[in-house]
């Protein structure tokens, strides 16, 4: 897909492709966090709904320096290949652009699909929709990060589920999802990408906020049971907090959120 | 509805969603004939257009470009590469159009559409387009590339412009080519030196002590820029600006390209079912010429805005 | 746009079931205690009818914006024939009842399911012909390819045929349509108008 023929002369970023020369003293308890932030509170979130018009539903969901959008099509014909099923189906995509990441087309696989999120957004989802109110039929769940800049899925998963929302499938509750990186002995909620290539582990939570159920736990890395636990508390906490933004989203029919700036639209 | 047909008796009891759905181009020529169209707008007239700057934070020159539903995401990152033997100063650009699944219902993952790569030809025809005049100097398109010179036959800047459309509601080429536009206008060339190992580098603020080889390089000189305007031909009508829906009932396209001097850039009418006279070809001219004008003024706005900040 | 308190998002709690039956846009919690929302709307009340054995009132949230209609048995179609062979004609679902579908979805009319009588006599290119648009029924969801429709009803049937001349042709009897230019005759499985 080159715009300039085959000939292309191999090039590379004058950025330095790692920011290990800044000192990030994590284990330091007075430390803040780059931004600013205090280890268990979320960057500035916020959501859109209805941005794209050739979808049945969609959203917007930008946190910090993470931007993704979300469009929702159908229910509509499965592909022809699928066998007959009773229920829907949901179908979902994640990919990013090439210009997602800090050096260019860094974005795992270069900006195509993202196999292994789209396998866990669907995941995410399914349990959380009522697939019986659209037999035979398909929804697709289509994600573009726009920008990555940390808890990529976690951000990817609720705009989803806004979308869908947004779209009127009918749902047992809205999805919203966070991650916590575990780093040294430090707990850090809703991390950056910096924070997340520090990491020692991590945490992905994803519940239904109103009837208390996970519909999603993934753990990396190194973890201890207590620190589990404070993790997943952490996370509910911060599940809920979003819910609240995502329900006043929906609600306000985009009032609510007008006064907050959007960088889409 | 009133359908001036025989099976008019079946027709009226439906929705005019449905008369629509069902029957498209009877449902447009009752708009036509009455010099409108389902969406309000008069033949000639353009949707709101409106431009943003910056959008991309990662990016080193980004542009969000919306005209009507169509919305469009531009955003270049410099890279450094050898020029080659034959140019060894000059730069690169290589452009390139993306339809992801979240623009339109016609598109799925992993089968690209269709026009995303005639659009992203056309693009890189129209930018890239390098004339060398005689009269003037040796350089009359839109971007010199020697201004991505870096240091003569060793480095040279390569811009990958990426264009993203986020929402397509038709007149596609028109929205990528004017946020390609304010991408580069936006361009912000990040300042480099040559490090011990010969790879050029970023410099951070306080310069590390190294000479910048690009000081006072950071813009590029847009000279002669490209603006277009498509149109549709259906019968003897012509259709400023279309919609994804009238492009699908309605075939024939004409996308008119201009440069700021209003001097003809390129001319695309690729087939479709009418065949146009050139007294056709000459309006769909000269709506892009007042079109021009007020892409031209739209860039002027947010472009000034930049210079505030 | 009613009270803010009224607006429910998916997820929300509408009441308890022992109080309430779910009804649009709601269901009952697994446990059978509770009624949430399954959609983005308004919040309402139906009084049960009188004679109703169960007197709890209905509790349903009037989606801002529901899905687009899906096809399901007993729906009435409009579709357009694309294709027809000697032992059934697919069909592109348009339009559901009244209202336009955004995509299409693919239906088939077999050949036993074109009318009801006389069941063994139909020729499908007697009935139909690529580009009509007809009315159909939703018989069954079909297989994994098509909706099963049928036409075998006498409000059922083509409501909209070209001729090979290219205009509208207009029905002469419940097999006939005339072309109004050549007054050539074609057939088709016709349905009745203004029904």
């Amino acid at each position: 897909m080159a715009g300039k023929g085959g000939a292309t002369p191999s090039t590379y970023s004058p950025s330095p492709t790692t920011q290990k020369t800044k000192s990030l003293s994590f284990g330091n308890d007075e430390v803040l966090r780059p931004d600013d932030r205090e280890w268990h509170q979320c960057r500035p979130a916020f959501f859109q709904i209805g941005v794209v018009a050739a979808a049945a539903g969609s959203a917007y969901a930008d946190f910090g320096s993470t931007k993704v959008i979300v469009s929702v099509f159908g229910p509509r014909e499965s592909k022809k290949a699928m066998m007959y099923s009773d229920i829907g189906r949901l179908n979902c995509n994640v990919s990013y652009t090439n210009f997602a990441t800090p050096v260019r087309g860094q974005a795992y696989d270069l900006g195509s699909d993202h196999k292994e999120f789209s396998s866990m957004l669907h995941k995410a989802l399914e349990g959380a929709t009522i697939l019986e109110t659209f037999p035979k039929t398909t929804v697709d769940v289509f994600a573009l990060v726009l920008e990555s800049g940390g808890s990529d899925l976690p951000v990817v998963i609720s705009c989803a589920s806004l979308a869908l929302a947004d779209a009127g499938i009918m749902m047992y509750d809205l999805v919203t999802s966070v991650s916590v990186s575990c780093l040294g002995k430090n707990l850090v909620l809703d991390p950056t990408l910096e924070e997340e290539s520090y990491q020692d582990g991590s945490l992905i939570l994803t519940c239904m906020p109103s009837r208390d159920e996970v519909t999603q736990l993934t753990i990396t890395g190194e973890w201890s049971t207590p620190k589990i636990n404070e993790g997943m508390k952490i996370c509910t906490d911060a599940c809920s907090k979003f819910s609240q933004i995502m329900k006043s989203c929906l609600k306000g029919l985009d009032s609510a959120l007008e006064e907050e700036d959007s960088n889409v639209d | 509805m009133a359908l001036p047909d025989a099976s008019g008796d079946v027709l009226s009891e439906m929705d005019v969603d449905a008369f629509r759905r069902l029957f498209p181009l009877r449902f447009f020529e009752t708009h036509l004939v009455k010099s409108t169209r389902p969406d309000g707008r008069s033949l000639a007239e353009a949707r709101e257009t409106s431009s943003a700057l910056g959008a991309v934070a990662s990016a080193d020159g980004s542009a969000l470009v919306k005209i009507g539903s169509t919305r469009m995401l531009a955003a270049i990152k410099m890279e450094v590469m050898t020029p080659s033997k034959e140019s060894p100063d000059e730069g690169c650009i290589a452009i390139d159009f993306h339809m992801p699944p979240i623009c339109s219902p016609t598109v799925r993952p992993g089968r690209p559409a269709e026009a995303a790569p005639v659009v992203s030809k056309q693009l890189s025809d129209t930018i890239l387009r390098q004339v060398k005049c005689l009269s003037c100097c040796s350089f009359c398109g839109m971007i010199n590339l020697k201004e991505l010179s870096l240091i003569s036959g060793k480095a040279a800047w390569m811009a990958y412009l990426d264009i993203y459309c986020l929402d397509a509601d038709g007149a596609l080429f028109d929205a990528a080519l004017l946020s390609a536009v304010a991408a580069f206008s936006h361009l912000q060339i990040p300042v480099v030196s040559m490090n011990d190992d010969g790879k050029v580098v970023v410099l951070s603020g306080d310069h590390g002590g190294k000479e910048p080889v690009n000081k006072g390089k950071r813009k590029l000189t847009l000279s002669s820029i490209p603006l277009s305007l498509t149109c549709l031909l259906h019968k003897n009508y012509i259709l400023a600006d279309p919609t994804a829906e009238e492009e699908s009932v309605m075939e024939t396209l004409v996308t008119v390209v201009l440069d700021s001097s209003g001097q003809l850039v390129s001319l695309y009418k690729p087939g479709g079912p009418v065949l146009a006279y050139t007294s056709a070809i000459q309006d769909c001219v000269a709506l892009t010429r007042q079109r021009a004008r007020e892409l031209q003024t739209i860039l002027d706005e947010v472009t000034s805005g930049m210079e505030v900040d | 746009m009613g009270e803010d308190s009224e607006w429910v998002t998916p997820g929300e709690v509408l009441g308890k079931a022992s109080k309430f039956k779910a009804g649009r846009g709601a269901y009952v919690s697994p446990d059978n205690l509770t009624v949430y929302a399954s959609l983005t709307g308004l919040r309402r009340i139906i009084s049960p009818p009188p004679d109703s054995p169960d007197q709890r009132p209905t509790i349903e949230v009037t989606g801002h914006k529901a899905h687009g209609a899906i096809p399901e048995p007993g729906s009435i179609v409009i579709a357009r024939v694309t294709k027809v062979m000697a032992r059934m004609a697919s069909a592109d679902i348009m339009c559901l009842g009244t209202k336009s579908v955004r995509e299409k979805f693919t239906g088939i009319i077999r050949l036993q399911d074109v009318r009801a009588t006389e069941i063994d006599k139909v020729d499908m290119h007697m009935s139909f012909h690529p580009g009509d648009i007809v009315r159909a029924v939703v018989l069954s969801l079909g297989d994994a390819r098509a909706y099963y429709l049928s036409t075998a009803k006498n409000e059922l049937g083509v409501i909209s045929a070209q001729s090979a001349a290219g205009a509208t042709m207009v029905p002469i009897s419940w097999t006939e349509m005339q072309c109004p230019l050549t007054g050539q005759i074609e057939h088709r499985k016709v349905a009745k108008v203004g029904g």
